[in-house]
């Protein structure tokens, strides 16, 4: 009798069913030897499986907290994903390092293999104060860019003429010989033919101190591009050039940027702005276009682009009508003193002048905000703005409830959009005086106040000598150098280039007027050696002479710190086979031998290149790379960061300590150290008062004539580092230097160039709005990242349904944008997250390469054509992106085709005429749906018409030969990348031009 | 029935049952399916989309067939376990075809079982008893040593879901091997489950480590699916938020505590447990190990709420 009776009826079944389904009869007596290949049976590891307690961290909102514990980081043991479902072991060596895809300098940590040293993924550092274990889709995507196929592994010479395409592999030992000899027959004749243009610095002062070793001033940067009219504002306003806001515990956030999504510092600053709306927090965005960091706003402002300074100054305006504001912070820290007096000079009406004469109290200085002010209503700045009057209100008035706990950020977004940016920077900080949140616990300091930069070992002098490719005498506020006008430079016949070394910069891609850019680069009488230092291809390295491999995150060494929120750290970028090659007892020389190819890094690179530069230190150079043990020898890396470790990190030696380890040996274990937690007030700092010390008429104490501090209410403090040592909103020294306009002199709002006024919308003109990126790319490097291409990889042309109608055109299909130089095909999205009369589009994409196998990868960039006839320039689309046969298997399953339109090419340049940076709104002439022959990507673009509007902005420069007030180029006070000696500042004999 | 026809039925009903397990219906077993009047009904009773879609909550989500959920505490397939399969399937001469499915996967082990039924019934006909012997020790061991061990709470965990088909299959999956072990000489060896962590013992337990304790069925003895937290939830009011099962489950907890409603989730758990004990099927040595555990949870679950009842 069976327990199971139902099994009878079934079985009975089947049999009588057997005869009619031979399928079912073949499948049950199937043994099923399959024919092809089986899935691969793994092979086990010698290893038990030990449960280890993982390393948690307390996040706020509970995600993303548990981390291997760094006691098993020498020794991680992890199933292998790839071998899913077997359970296979892999051991892994974690070793901490920072990631390189952008500037915030979050915490990696890689997992290395100890068999294979092959370095399996990237995650994030818990050790890390900044990022807190946490990265956004770029960190773990230095994966691809270590592993990607097309990646640069050796050093490579042109061989044939420049952007011909013809190089050979030659050594780094040749590499180095033949650049240190150019460099030194540069510097033997010249101190300003040697010129570093760096775009992605990812370090704090290994590359600027080489420069400074050579004795040249050869200090090129991206900011003109980058931040450059942010920076203006801020250092005007306070000699701090860029703000660090304290989100977590911040009231109110104020963005001018999409700070939840993409900018500078994003990841860091992204989890914290959460967790104060998590906190109550009210969050403020200004931006034309619906980011998903305005999504997330509680007040969204959708601006016009321009308008933003009349905006700010409304909520300035609220603070000040309504007694609102700080009247004690303001009263102590604000040269209100000196813009009183000063009124006489510029004020442009009888009632604001005649508070000259009135008594030179606080109460009359209320009295000129009351007035200065009062014109900037809330209808005002709506009216201008074109938003509703109520957000306006409503921003105001969360503002005005949020106390001391206002922070505050912009950077690129406004300011570097519109001619005058660097007044929205000025009124976004006055937004802060005015609430008393500068340094408070969730307001915003100053970026110095925040980061933390050792002094370095055996610091160079300053050079004597000045660039006037890099600052010349038209834009003495210039911030920084004016590098996106070189090729107009060049071509004007003001100098050339012995040795140029681009560095992480792709300048014929990146700037505006990029056909500019070409032509010089072709010129080998104005570049006469073009070294592309970089870890990719890219457009501009196809021109250069040699294209010498730099590694990625994980393949260099690198210190950083970065004003992340209320502290200071410091972070170790490390290569990490080579540290896990020494973990397990290889010795290791030089990193290229560790990383892929034969990929180096900087570092090392400029100390050896410094030493065939100066072989006998006769040049003077050698001796800040020469090992402290033993002078005949180059410094290696050990030997310099374990002095900068041991010297000049305060209690960094004794943590280490604690652990048994050398300062060194702890950097190379958590990569990352916190020098110090919390808000701070620098200013605020008490001095102390010798006898020696003066006190002029501004309150300044002076030691030898040098103001060192300020007095406040009789006491000695540190105070700011502007002339007047208090926050200036009158800037004595933009009167001194002929910028003596109301609206110059304080916070004021300047017309843009893209105003409403400008741009005539019933002709059919428009406002091309090109300052915005995509959170997953980086620049030119994400053409080395796959995963974060097949996320984003084009970028079509924003536009609001309104002008879309007005058109004709629909979502994908294309239209042709005119500026004032040339032309673009691009297609169209039709959105109501941009507003009506401007049109959007992304940066970063529109990769092209001339050569079908070379270059930038084939599922990433368009095959290009480039065209020349006069002074017209070309560049026609080949074919889109498209799978590709490699070492890697991805890159056979690339399934998009459009990679974006290289829009820069078009952009005319914007040089603002106070702070130099590129104003990059353009003003799109006609917007139309394309024509027949008209393709998708295809730019056309005139160089004469190049030159002609940068001679129109040139225009509206003031040059210090007309307005400096002592001889000299540029205020010494503002803040230059490197500083030369006092005297290089000395105006030229000869100036161009004149 | 003789005993090679009903080694032959029982090798085409294994076949069956692998096919349905591991595709649902399709057109190629629709009719076979029918030899079951539960299974029949249910076809009949539903249309293919929906069967599709009955077949993807039972054994894509709620009861996945694959025996390391069950038996590993991590719920991971592969190792040792995978190793004595595959060593058992090639003593026994099947090679399955691993390009689209892991060895574990419950159908894999039913057309080895197919398989062996079918040599079976040859060696019958042919009067080869000593192949005969070999070929019920395979079978044995690859019941025994496998499928039994965990087709009780496999078994329960498809009933659970109350849904018609894959209720009816695993009727049939579990009648089948039943009356085959049956047929079968020697009895089922005893058979322990991983011990379990020592949670009330470990100072560092929370009620992170407390989730993971229940969401492995080879700890805690049963097994809470995704509907069963969205169940409790609901019935205490608590939010259980996003995630993986795990994530739910800690985020269930973790709510409760916030909600001041643990005392009450520990007890409808205990309910829960308690509940699957006593429906477990009958399966010798393996649910005497699942009730034992349970027993041992339960233990637990009570300590928990006297504790937290004694927090200030």
């Amino acid at each position: 009798m069976t327990a199971f009776p139902r099994s009878e009826t079934f079985l009975e079944r089947l049999l009588k069913l057997g005869r009619r389904a031979p399928k079912l009869e073949a499948q049950a007596r199937s043994a099923e030897r399959p024919q092809g290949p089986q899935m691969k049976q793994p092979t086990y590891a010698d290893v038990e499986a030990q449960p280890k307690r993982l390393l948690e961290v307390k996040q706020r909102d509970g995600r993303m907290n548990r981390y291997p514990p760094p006691e098993s980081w020498d020794d991680w043991v992890e199933w292998d994903s790839k071998a899913w479902p077997k359970k296979v072991p892999r051991r892994y060596t974690l070793v901490p390092t920072i990631c390189f895809n952008c500037e915030s300098a979050c915490g990696l940590l890689a997992y290395v293999d100890k068999e294979t040293f092959e370095i399996r993924k990237f995650e994030g550092n818990p050790a890390h104060p900044g990022s807190r274990g946490r990265n956004c889709a770029k960190g773990p995507a230095t994966h691809n860019q270590t592993y990607d196929p097309e990646r640069i592994l050796y050093p490579l010479k042109r061989v044939g003429e420049r952007g011909e395409g013809k190089w050979k592999r030659i050594t780094w030992d040749e590499a180095v010989r033949e650049i240190g000899a150019k460099m030194r027959a540069s510097r033997e004749k010249r101190l300003d033919g040697i010129m570093y243009h760096v775009g992605r610095p990812g370090e704090d002062h290994y590359a600027n101190r080489a420069i400074k070793a050579w004795g040249v001033d050869g200090h090129n940067s991206h900011t003109n591009i980058c931040s450059a009219a942010a920076r203006a504002g801020y250092y005007l306003w306070s000699a701090g050039d860029r703000p660090s806001p304290d989100y977590a515990e911040a009231e109110a956030i104020l963005l001018v940027s999409a700070h939840l999504e993409s900018g500078h510092y994003f990841n860091p600053h992204a989890q914290r702005i959460m967790e104060s709306k998590a906190k109550g927090g009210k969050l403020i965005v200004l931006d034309p276009r619906l980011s998903n960091t305005a999504a997330r706003a509680d007040c969204w402002l959708p601006t016009w682009p321009g308008s933003e300074t009349t905006l700010l100054l409304s909520i300035c305006n609220h603070l000040i009508q309504n007694d609102l504001y700080d009247r004690e912070f303001v009263r102590r820290w604000v040269n209100w003193e000196q813009t009183l007096a000063s009124l006489a000079d510029w004020a442009e009406t009888d009632e604001l002048r005649a508070l000259a004469d009135a008594p030179r109290t606080f109460e009359t200085f209320d009295r000129f905000l009351k007035l200065r002010y009062r014109d900037f209503t809330f209808e005002r700045a709506a009216a201008e703005a074109q938003v509703p009057l109520d957000r306006v209100e409503q921003a105001a008035e969360i503002i005005a409830r949020a106390g001391n706990r206002v922070a505050a950020h912009t950077w690129r977004s406004a300011t570097m959009g519109n001619r005058g940016g660097w007044q929205v920077a000025r009124a976004l900080f006055f937004v802060n005086v005015l609430t008393g949140s500068v340094g408070t616990v969730g307001g915003t300091a100053l970026n110095s106040w925040n980061k933390f930069v050792p002094l370095s070992y055996r610091n160079p002098r300053p050079f004597d000598a000045w660039n006037e490719l890099h600052l010349p005498h038209e834009w003495p506020f210039a911030m920084y150098e004016m590098s996106f006008c070189l090729p107009h430079f060049l071509k004007e016949g003001r100098g050339d280039v012995d040795v140029y070394f681009t560095r992480v910069y792709n300048p014929m891609w990146i700037n505006p007027d990029g056909f500019m850019w070409l032509d010089a680069l072709r010129d080998e009488e104005l570049m006469k050696c073009h070294v592309a230092l970089t870890p990719t291809w890219n457009e501009s390295a196809w021109f250069a002479d040699y294209v010498l491999p730099m590694g990625h995150a994980g393949e260099r060494h690198d210190l950083m710190s970065q004003e992340t929120h209320a502290g200071r750290w410091i972070g170790f970028r490390q290569p990490v086979r080579r540290v896990a090659m020494e973990r397990a007892g290889k010795e290791v020389e030089h990193t290229w031998e560790a990383n892929p190819g034969e990929v180096w890094e900087e570092a090392e690179f400029w100390c050896a290149v410094t030493w065939a530069m100066d072989p006998d230190g006769a040049l003077g150079a050698r001796q800040f790379f020469e090992s402290p043990d033993d002078p005949e020898r180059p410094i290696t890396q050990d030997e310099y960061w374990g002095w900068i470790f041991e010297h000049a990190v305060p209690g960094l030696p004794e943590a280490a300590a604690e652990e048994g380890l050398s300062p060194l040996a702890y950097m190379r274990k958590y990569g990352a150290f916190e020098v110090s937690k919390g808000a701070s007030q620098p200013y605020a700092q008490e001095i102390e008062r010798a006898d020696t010390h003066e006190v002029d008429d501004l309150g300044r104490v002076l030691v030898d004539g040098n103001p060192i501090g300020v007095m406040v209410d009789g006491v000695p403090r540190a105070g700011f580092g502007t002339p007047s040592r208090k926050l200036e909103l009158f800037s004595q020294t933009l009167f001194d230097w002929g910028w003596k306009e109301p609206e110059h002199v304080v916070p004021w709002p300047l017309e843009s160039h893209v105003s409403p006024r400008a741009i005539d919308r019933e002709a059919g003109e428009m406002l091309l709005l090109p300052t915005f990126r995509l959170p997953t790319l980086i620049h030119t490097r994400s053409a080395n990242a796959k995963w974060l291409y097949e996320i984003s990889h084009k970028n079509p042309v924003w536009m609001h349904p309104e002008d879309a109608a007005r058109l004709g055109v629909k979502t994908g299909e294309l239209i042709r944008v005119q500026t004032e130089i040339g032309a673009f095909v691009d297609k169209v999205w039709v959105t109501e997250g941009i507003k009506p009369g401007v049109i959007a589009m992304s940066h970063h994409l529109g990769r092209w390469r001339l050569q079908e196998q070379d270059g930038i990868g084939a599922g990433m960039s368009n095959l290009a054509r480039l065209g020349e006839e006069g002074s017209a320039r070309t560049l026609n689309i080949v074919h889109g992106a498209q799978a590709w046969a490699s070492t890697d298997p991805d890159t056979s399953r690339v399934w998009w085709q459009d990679v974006g339109v290289h829009q820069n090419l078009t952009h005319a340049v914007h040089p603002d005429p106070l702070s130099g940076a590129h104003c990059w709104h353009q003003k799109a002439l006609s917007v139309r749906k394309a024509a027949p022959g008209e393709r998708h990507g295809d730019v056309w673009v005139d160089t004469e018409a190049s030159m002609r509007v940068y001679r129109e902005w040139h225009a509206l420069s003031r040059s210090a030969v007309d307005h400096s007030p002592d001889g000299t180029r540029r205020p010494l006070w503002l803040k230059r990348p490197l500083k030369p000696v006092a005297n290089a500042y000395r105006l030229p004999e000869k100036p161009f031009g004149r | 029935m003789d005993p090679s026809s009903r080694a032959q039925a029982r090798s085409l009903g294994y076949a069956l049952l692998a096919e349905l397990l591991e595709r649902g219906v399709t057109d190629a077993t629709r009719d076979a399916a029918t030899v079951s009047d539960a299974m029949a009904a249910a076809i009949e009773a539903g249309d293919a989309d929906g069967l599709a879609a009955d077949h993807e909550r039972a054994f894509g989500w709620a009861a996945p067939p694959l025996a390391g959920f069950y038996l590993d505490p991590e719920r991971l397939v592969g190792g040792p376990r995978t190793d004595a399969l595959l060593a058992l399937f090639d003593a026994a001469g099947y090679a399955p075809d691993l390009r689209s499915r892991d060895a574990e996967h419950l159908s894999v082990t039913l057309r080895a079982l197919a398989f062996l039924s079918g040599a079976e019934a040859d060696a019958r006909e042919d009067g080869h008893e000593g192949a005969v012997e070999r070929v019920e020790a395979l079978a044995r061991r690859l019941l025994d040593e496998h499928v039994l061990r965990w087709l009780p709470i496999f078994a329960l965990a498809v009933r659970r879901t109350a849904l018609a088909f894959p209720v009816a299959l695993v009727d049939e999956l579990e009648a089948l091997i039943g009356s085959h072990r049956e047929a079968l000489p020697g009895a089922t060896p005893a058979f322990a489950l991983p011990d379990a962590p020592p949670l009330l013992e470990d100072d560092e337990t929370g009620l992170r480590e407390i989730g993971a304790y229940l969401s492995a069925p080879a700890h805690a003895g049963f097994v809470l699916t995704r509907e069963d937290v969205a169940r409790l939830g609901r019935g205490l009011n608590v939010p259980r938020g996003f995630g993986d099962r795990t994530q739910l489950i800690v985020n269930l907890l973790r709510s409760a505590a916030r909600f001041d409603a643990l005392d009450a989730l520990l007890e409808a758990l205990e309910g829960e447990a308690a509940d699957q004990r006593d429906r477990l099927t009958s399966w010798g040595p393996a649910t005497t190990a699942w009730r034992g555990r349970i027993d041992e949870t339960l233990s637990i679950l009570r300590a928990l709420r006297e504790r937290a009842g004694a927090l200030p």
